[in-house]
């Protein structure tokens, strides 16, 4: 299918292109007090630049630009860590600790992580749908390479064929396998799981409503996260960065 | 109701010969995990958990904010999974376990 013919989507996404940047940027300033943040907007911009790569089949920028995009994120966590550290004695201006913060620090320090996560998401994102796309060179551009569509649809490859009756067989045992681990699997959890308790206890939802209000940010997803917040965007942009680098590297090695 | 989903993508991972139905098994199996704790801290009637000017019950934020980074990896590590399955086509031409054994 060439999708390069058709009009309609090249009109249409152009048109589109700066309400996309619109919402993704209200999504990401919005994220420390209402519903969003930083990973929801990277993935809003990310996923929308690789249609638009998929439809004019080229790339907008080159993939040094990308991954310029993601280091960037690494600065503004290190900016966080040490403007918190310089205005409040703790690094990131004590977040991680209930309390230890005060407010207009913690607001900012919520934006520096958005932030931080908004460049790594987007950036890693358009990396690793490019890896799929372009995965011949950097110059020659071939939308879903053969490799790919054979390893989803598997021709007639030159490897002897095991006999059906054979395979039969063995699929069988292994689907009589299979039910009896999953029977197993479900009566062992549901005799020694132990009853979980499915919401907080009425205080602790007291005490994450009073922390809301009083750092005035309404989404409560986001005060339950204020602690382990720094932790977790850490965690993040690594995963993110190994990621690539890994694709990057398994794409390398010949 | 996450349990079946479960039952389901494990067998699916132990019959499927081909690899990459393998990782959308994994994927399979990774949604019921999120989808198991999102439902833990579902309580019926409730709304979203967004503070608006009356008491209301809302539904519990911690798994939400939990299953955001399950979610991150998990992105991760499907691509990186199937990245590595197209390299070893490029070298074998195949992607069934019952034709890579014979490598």
């Amino acid at each position: 299918m060439n999708l390069k013919e058709s009009q309609i989507l090249e009109t249409a996404l152009t048109k589109l292109f700066p309400f996309a940047l619109l919402f993704s940027g209200y999504v990401f300033s919005y994220g420390g007090a209402f519903p969003g943040g930083g990973f929801q907007a990277g993935v809003i911009i990310g996923t929308f630049i690789v249609i638009l790569e998929l439809v004019f089949e080229r790339k907008i920028y080159s993939n040094p630009v990308f991954e310029r995009i993601e280091l960037t994120g690494i600065l503004f966590l290190g900016i966080a860590l040490i403007a918190g550290f310089m205005i409040s004695g703790y690094p990131f201006g004590g977040l991680y600790s209930y309390g230890g913060s005060s407010y207009p620090l913690a607001n900012a320090m919520i934006w520096f992580l958005n932030m931080a996560i908004f460049l790594e998401v987007s950036g890693s994102m358009v990396l690793i749908f490019r890896n799929f796309l372009f995965w011949e060179s950097d110059d020659t551009v071939r939308i879903a390479s053969p490799h790919l569509q054979q390893a989803v649809m598997p021709q007639e490859s030159t490897v002897l064929r095991i006999p059906q009756t054979k395979r039969k067989k063995e699929f069988l045992c292994v689907a009589v396998i299979a039910a009896l681990l999953i029977a197993v699997s479900v009566i062992v959890i549901l005799l020694f799981m132990p009853a979980y308790t499915p919401t907080v206890h009425h205080g602790e939802m007291d005490v994450i409503r009073m922390t809301a209000s009083e750092y005035s940010i309404r989404n409560m997803v986001s005060v339950v996260y204020l602690g382990p917040r720094v932790i977790d965007t850490f965690l993040e942009v690594m995963v993110v960065i190994l990621t690539v680098l890994g694709i990057k590297v398994v794409r390398g090695s010949r | 109701m996450s349990l079946i989903i479960l039952a389901i993508g494990i067998f699916g991972l132990i019959t499927a010969d081909n690899l990459i139905k393998k990782i959308m098994c994994l994927s399979v199996i990774e949604n019921t995990i999120i989808l198991n704790f999102i439902s833990s801290g579902y309580i019926t009637g409730a709304a979203a958990p967004i503070l608006t000017a009356k008491d209301i019950a809302t539904v519990d934020p911690v798994p939400q904010a939990l299953m955001l980074t399950a979610i991150v990896i998990g992105v991760c590590f499907n691509s990186l999974a199937i990245a590595c399955i197209v390299k070893l086509h490029e070298k074998t031409s195949t992607v069934l376990v019952s034709e890579l054994h014979e490598f």
